[in-house]
C-alpha cells in the first residue's frame, strides 16, 4: 500500500513556514484557513499551533469590531508588541499567517514575513484561482516591503 | 516695503466699512493693514475682536498667524495655524507659514522638508526664497553647533545629536503633535488619555476626534483582552494596516499615542520621529 500523498500547496505552504521559522527570534509560525484550522506551522517545543491559530482567529474578530467602524475595507496585517513578544498576523484570503517572535528580533523579519506572503498567494492562486485577490496581495505586498526596507 | 500712503488709504477704507457694519469680515484685510503698516498691537486687537465674532473665518486665523509671527510668539503663531489648517485644511499659504514658524523655532530640518516640497511645484515662487534665506540667516546667527550642513530635502528626522538634544528639552505634547502630523503621509496624530479622552489631537479625517480617539482606544482594549487569554503580556504597541491606510497604537505610561497615516508611510522614519518626539514626553 502507498502512502497517502499530502496536498500540493501544504508543502508549498510548509516552505513558507520553514522560511519565517528558521529566522532568528521566530518562535513559531502558523498558516490557518478562515476559520481558524491550522493547515501547517511549526514552532518551538511548547509552542501549540492549534491554540495559537484559534488565538489569531479571536484577535483579528476583536479588533475588526471597532476597526470596522473607521476603515473599510478589513484588516491585512496587524503587529501586536508586548515587552517579551512580537506578533504579525496577515490575513491573505483564504488563510492567515501567525508570526510568534521574540520582541527583540530583528526588524528585517517584516521583509520575510512579506516574502512568505507572497509565497502564500502563489500557492493560494494556483490551487483556488483567487485572481484578483492575490493580485491585491502581491501588490501590498511590495508596497509593504519597500515601506519597511 | 509696503506703500505707507497705500496702506494707509487700505486702513481708512476698512474702518469705514467696519464702522458701517461692525459684523463684516473686512476686520482681517484691516487687522492685516495694521500689521502690514508695523502696529501689531492695533492688528491684534482688531482681528483678536473680529474672531470672537467669526471663530471659523479662516483667512482672518493666517492673519492672526501672522500678527504672532510678527510678535515674535511662535507657539501662538503655531497654535494659530494648526486652528486654521483644523478649519480649512492645508493650502500652500499654511505650508509657507508652518515653515516659517519652524525656522523661527530653530526647527529648519522640519522646515526645509516642507520647503522642499513646496518648491518642487513652484521653484521660483519668492516665498520659497525668502524662506531659504531665513535658513542660511538662522544657521550663520545659531547658536547651536551642527557638526555638517544639512541639504534642504534631506529627511526631517534626520537630525544631529546636538539638534535632537536641543529639541526634545522642553517640548510638549502639543507641539510633539503638531510636528508629527506635519510628516509626510501622517494623516492624524491623537493623544488619548487611558479613560478615551482626547487629551490634544490633530487629524484629517471625517471622524471627529473623540470618535476616533475612543475606537482607538476600543481596539487596544480588545487587543490587551485577547492577549491576556493568550497568555502573553501587555500589548504596548499595535499596529494595524489596510489596503489604504495604517493606525499605529502606542501606550505610553499615562496616554495612548495613536498615528494614523496613508498605507505607503514609511514605518522607519516614522517610528525615528516618534522615538524624538515622544521619548520624554510623559504627563
Amino acid at each position: 500500500m502507498g502512502r497517502a500523498k499530502k496536498p500540493k500547496s501544504v508543502d508549498k505552504f510548509q516552505n513558507a513556514v520553514a522560511y519565517l521559522a528558521e529566522y532568528s527570534g521566530v518562535r513559531g509560525v502558523v498558516i490557518a484557513d478562515h476559520e481558524g484550522l491550522v493547515l501547517t506551522g511549526r514552532g518551538a517545543k511548547n509552542f501549540e499551533l492549534e491554540k495559537y491559530a484559534a488565538y489569531a482567529m479571536e484577535i483579528i474578530n476583536a479588533v475588526g469590531v471597532p476597526f470596522h467602524r473607521l476603515f473599510e475595507p478589513g484588516i491585512e496585517y496587524l503587529v501586536i508588541k508586548t515587552s517579551h513578544d512580537w506578533l504579525t498576523i496577515a490575513v491573505s484570503p483564504p488563510v492567515m499567517l501567525l508570526v510568534v517572535a521574540d520582541r527583540q528580533a530583528d526588524d528585517l523579519l517584516h521583509i520575510r514575513i512579506t516574502r512568505s506572503l507572497e509565497l502564500i498567494s502563489s500557492y493560494v492562486k494556483e490551487k483556488y484561482s483567487v485572481s484578483s485577490a492575490i493580485d491585491n496581495s502581491k501588490k501590498n505586498a511590495r508596497s509593504r516591503e519597500a515601506i519597511y526596507v | 516695503m509696503f506703500d505707507t500712503v497705500e496702506i494707509d488709504d487700505r486702513i481708512a477704507k476698512c474702518e469705514r466699512i467696519l464702522a458701517a457694519d461692525p459684523q463684516s469680515q473686512i476686520f482681517a484685510a484691516l487687522a492685516d493693514a495694521y500689521r502690514k503698516s508695523g502696529d501689531v498691537v492695533r492688528a491684534y486687537d482688531i482681528c483678536h475682536q473680529g474672531l470672537m465674532l467669526h471663530p471659523e473665518y479662516a483667512s482672518a486665523r493666517i492673519v492672526m498667524t501672522k500678527i504672532h509671527l510678527a510678535k515674535e510668539n511662535y507657539e501662538q503663531a503655531w497654535t494659530e495655524l494648526q486652528r486654521t489648517i483644523d478649519i480649512a485644511g492645508r493650502t500652500r499659504s499654511t505650508d509657507l507659514l508652518e515653515a516659517e514658524i519652524l525656522i523661527r523655532r530653530g526647527q529648519k530640518s522640519e522646515a526645509a522638508a516642507i520647503i522642499d516640497r513646496l518648491s518642487g511645484s513652484d521653484p521660483d515662487d519668492e516665498n520659497i526664497k525668502r524662506l531659504l534665506e531665513m535658513i542660511e540667516k538662522e544657521e550663520t546667527t545659531s547658536v547651536r553647533l551642527e557638526p555638517k550642513t544639512r541639504n534642504v530635502g534631506e529627511p526631517a528626522f534626520d537630525h544631529s545629536p546636538q539638534e535632537h538634544a536641543v529639541e526634545k528639552k522642553g517640548i510638549s505634547l502639543p507641539q510633539a503633535i503638531g510636528l508629527l502630523k506635519i510628516t509626510p503621509r501622517v494623516l492624524g496624530v491623537l493623544a488619548v488619555g487611558n479613560e478615551g479622552l482626547i487629551l490634544e489631537a490633530r487629524i484629517d479625517s471625517s471622524y471627529s476626534k473623540e470618535e476616533f480617539g475612543a475606537l482607538s482606544k476600543g481596539i487596544y482594549d480588545n487587543v490587551v483582552q485577547s492577549m491576556s487569554r493568550v497568555g502573553l503580556g501587555a500589548a504596548f504597541e499595535v499596529l494595524i494596516e489596510t489596503a489604504a491606510a495604517k493606525i499605529w497604537i502606542i501606550k505610553k505610561r499615562k496616554y495612548f499615542l495613536v498615528v494614523y497615516s496613508r498605507d505607503d508611510v514609511s514605518m522607519g522614519a516614522l517610528k525615528l520621529k516618534v522615538d524624538e518626539l515622544f521619548g520624554n514626553i510623559e504627563l
